[in-house]
């Protein structure tokens, strides 16, 4: 029990380092077009194509109310098998880059001090640290269940510059 | 249970109670007709079958004590009435809950117990009569094994005693031709119990015979033989093998023998005379029956030619209604033969529509590489490809399609049922049930449609003096009208009740807030108006409807079918509602046209015209609408809806799509051709669009949405 291992998949965002578990992840896909849709959420970039069905993408730095980056070579899409309201639904995250799939030991999964936390601890599921590093496991049900997330508390201010604004306009 | 076999058995069983409740409707019109009666009667006979296999003793208990009723009425000892009708349709009810739930014992007794109490009123009921018809009185209602039978024999010789006074009667001897009479000797083996039979169960069948005599014998101890024998007469209409099945399991120590071409047993004298030569425990000897039975058959031959003649009388009196039987016959025997089909899960189908879907989508991947590769042998294999799969998404379209129909029956049932309820009389019309909707599309309406009916019984139909005070006829009509039109199917249900008063809704929507007082709207509009949640009209909120739940949940409903719906109405005249609907959800036909780099589809269906514009002619325009065959006609401008500000071309393209009888113009970059979308939600992240109806992907595995556009016109007009 003490030893049990589960496999989590890290990733990066802005400067932080996440990680979500692999049981969710469908796939890692590499950008590619995204169909814009009108009318949504800005941080709904559009749908592509998953295995033939259509997958809604989500701009997850822009959700996590992180300030928006220019895609790259790097920029990934993360297929997620998420759990909302008991029905299972398929979303693409944007991510800036995926890093390792590591295995993390249960116990040494730490709690997230409520306290002078940098974090909003509702979404965060426990933290590790490795190489010098803390990585953050986000509750990845969690976090897409609610419109809005405020993943990290002291950048609530920060303006966020968002290109698809303009299609809420019409 | 094996769940494989209890999918099948409910399956097998609904069916059944469809069929039944069908002929129970029939038979409401025409309480007389015999078949049905029969037909009913074997109906639960199998359902009470199929039961007993699955031990459901509460469903078998409550089909056996319908039987019966009906067994009665068959045999002409009771007469069919509307409280059997309606606790027949009850128990319909009844079982289709018990058969579907996982347990019988999941359905609430309360309920059980006491329909099963009233079904037994309805059996001693039905008992008293008969009874009290025979002059005969039986208190007993539990009655020992032997006494059952010996009881029932006095009963049946009393009742040929009684009828002996009108031997002489035309109708009796009418009815003796039609009746054989068959001697039955059943002389069972010692181990006849341990061989699981039921003796009693056997006698029972025979005692539905409405001419029966069963004269128990015991017998001296003897190892091989059981320590009981019978001897039994039997008249009736039936053929030797129909008496054979009853005796199938004791075949070997049964001999069945018919001894008349008449009903011997009618004739008191014949009964006489096997009584006298009864003896305590041995069989009647070969001779003296034969003598017995002889001696009447001179009787037979004498009133031969009478019974000819009467019989051609009855039939020429009775002429009308041979015919009625005839027609409610074929259309029994024309319904059998429509559900004659192989079953077919539906989740094959479903499966089967997806590869179809899969294979439209990959057709679309090679024709843009055989395009890229200008490769002529590629391109005319595509082409052929194409024509196949064009054949095979039709064909697997038209498995998908099931006729209206089938829906249709529950109507009948909430309309008999409803229109009862509140003292109105209704009668129910369909027409065009044979036209054809995908599976899907069926399974969501019946509940939009119920709603509608509903309405029109309760809100619609008047009460009979209202309708005769308006010189109407005393009998409201509810029809409902299905038919194809291009690639739709109209549905239409029009009431002549008593219509909506456009006033009235005009005056409750102002109340409501909805409108602006002085808000000017056209009929139609105020007809829409409806069609708002919370929005109800009836003046008594009643169990039935006016609960304002009604008309916005249809409207919803149909819309997620991608189809419409419209209320027209006449004060007094009455109210149509049309709904109309798509032949079929997956597959549509589309042209694929581009705006910068984002492709649309725009659905065939709604496309009137298209061509060319010099973007420069839009520039000027200031009120959103160009000149065009002839008319001015407002434009949406595409790039501007999807945000898209990048380089415009000098020349656009434009098409016109029409929505009901309204033309808009859509303005985008280019057309890129024809494609046959398959269909695909966009999920429950984009609940919210408004002129999106869902995506489909294209052949360089890209998305392409679809554009709602009546919405888009609705939206912009």
């Amino acid at each position: 029990m003490i030893n049990e291992k589960d496999s989590y998949l890290s990733f990066k965002l802005a400067d932080e380092t996440f990680a979500i578990s692999v049981k969710k992840v469908l796939e890692v896909l590499q950008m590619q077009k995204i169909t814009k849709v009108p009318q949504t959420q800005s941080y709904v970039r559009g749908v592509i194509n998953f295995r033939g069905e259509i997958l809604p993408v989500i701009d997850t730095r822009i959700k996590f109310n992180m300030p928006a980056i220019q895609d790259n070579a790097r920029t990934i899409i993360i297929v997620l098998d998420l759990n909302i309201k008991s029905k299972n639904v398929k979303v693409g995250a944007i991510a800036d880059a995926v890093k390792d799939v590591i295995d993390i030991k249960t116990i040494d999964i730490k709690d997230v001090p409520e306290m002078g936390s940098r974090y909003n601890t509702d979404f965060i599921y426990g933290m590790i640290r490795q190489d010098e590093e803390f990585i953050m496991i986000l509750d990845i049900d969690k976090v897409f269940s609610v419109e809005e997330v405020n993943l990290i508390n002291q950048n609530n201010d920060a303006e966020v510059i968002i290109d698809l604004d303009k299609e809420d306009d019409f | 249970m094996l769940e494989q076999f209890r999918q099948r058995f409910i399956e097998e069983v609904v069916d059944l109670l469809n069929k039944l409740e069908k002929s129970l409707l029939t038979l409401e019109k025409n309480m007389s007709n015999k078949d049905l009666i029969t037909e009913v009667f074997r109906i639960m006979h199998t359902i009470k079958g199929s039961a007993g296999m699955y031990d459901l003793k509460v469903t078998v208990e409550i089909t056996h004590k319908l039987e019966s009723v009906y067994a009665s009425i068959r045999d002409q000892k009771a007469n069919l009435n509307r409280d059997i009708l309606s606790i027949s349709f009850q128990s319909i009810d009844l079982l289709r809950r018990l058969v579907t739930s996982q347990n019988e014992k999941s359905v609430d007794n309360k309920l059980i117990n006491e329909f099963i109490n009233n079904l037994d009123d309805l059996v001693i009921e039905l008992e008293h009569k008969k009874d009290t018809e025979n002059k005969q009185d039986i208190d007993n209602q539990i009655i020992d094994f032997f006494d059952d039978i010996e009881t029932e024999d006095h009963k049946n010789i009393s009742t040929n005693n009684n009828e002996d006074g009108n031997d002489n009667s035309d109708n009796l001897i009418h009815l003796d031709s039609k009746c054989h009479t068959y001697y039955i000797q059943f002389l069972p083996e010692s181990n006849i119990n341990t061989r699981g039979i039921n003796i009693k169960a056997i006698l029972d069948d025979l005692q539905n015979f409405e001419y029966h005599k069963i004269i128990p014998h015991s017998r001296l101890h003897e190892d091989s033989k059981f320590f009981m024998f019978w001897e039994i007469f039997i008249a009736t209409e039936k053929n030797k093998t129909e008496l054979e099945d009853i005796f199938l399991f004791v075949a070997d120590e049964t001999k069945i023998e018919k001894i008349s071409e008449i009903n011997l047993l009618k004739i008191s004298d014949f009964n006489e005379e096997i009584e006298k030569n009864l003896s305590e425990n041995q069989l009647i000897s070969k001779n003296i029956l034969k003598n017995i039975t002889e001696q009447y058959l001179k009787y037979n031959t004498n009133n031969q030619t009478d019974i000819q003649e009467n019989e051609l009388l009855n039939r020429q009196q009775q002429k009308p209604e041979p015919e009625k039987i005839d027609i409610v016959n074929q259309q029994i025997a024309i319904s059998e033969q429509k559900t004659s089909s192989i079953k077919v899960a539906s989740e094959k189908l479903d499966e089967l529509m997806n590869l179809v879907s899969e294979l439209v989508t990959t057709k679309a991947e090679l024709d843009l590489y055989a395009d890229q590769n200008e490769d002529e042998t590629l391109n005319s294999i595509s082409e052929k490809i194409e024509k196949i799969i064009k054949k095979l998404r039709e064909n697997a379209l038209n498995i998908r399609l099931i006729p209206i129909e089938s829906v249709i029956l529950r109507f009948e049932r909430l309309v008999r049922d409803l229109s009862f309820e509140l003292g109105k009389q209704v009668d129910f019309l369909a027409e065009g049930t044979e036209t054809e909707l995908d599976k899907n599309i069926i399974d969501n309406l019946s509940i939009p449609l119920m709603h509608i009916i509903r309405n029109a019984i309760d809100h619609g139909i008047e009460t009979e003096e209202r309708r005769l005070k308006l010189g109407k006829t005393p009998k409201g009509v509810i029809r409902l009208v299905a038919f194809y039109s291009g690639s739709n199917v109209f549905i239409q249900v029009r009431d002549d009740g008593a219509g909506i008063n456009p006033t009235e809704i005009r005056n409750k929507a102002i109340e409501r807030n909805l409108i602006a007082a002085d808000q000017q709207l056209s009929n139609k509009e105020v007809y829409d108006l409806l069609f708002l949640p919370g929005f109800s009209t009836a003046k008594n909120i009643t169990d039935i409807s006016g609960r304002g739940v009604g008309m916005d949940v249809v409207k919803k409903t149909i819309i997620d079918l991608r189809g419409e719906i419209d209320i027209d109405s006449e004060v007094n005249l009455g109210t149509s509602v049309t709904i109309k609907l798509p032949l079929t959800l997956s597959i549509v036909d589309t042209l694929l046209v581009n705006i910068a780099n984002s492709k649309l589809l725009i659905p065939l269906s709604n496309v009137d015209s298209c061509g060319q514009i010099l973007h420069s002619k839009l520039v000027n325009q200031t009120n959103q609408r160009i000149a065009a065959q002839g008319e001015l006609i407002p434009y949406i401008y595409l790039r501007e809806k999807f945000g898209i500000y990048e380089e415009t071309p000098e020349y656009e393209s434009i098409i016109f799509v029409k929505y009901k009888d309204k033309k808009v113009a859509l303005i985008f970059d280019s057309i890129e051709g024809e494609h046959q979308a398959v269909l695909k939600s966009l999920g429950d992240v984009f609940v919210k669009q408004e002129f999106i109806s869902g995506g489909s992907i294209l052949g360089d595995g890209t998305v392409a949405l679809i554009l709602d556009t009546n919405k888009l016109i609705k939206q912009f007009s």
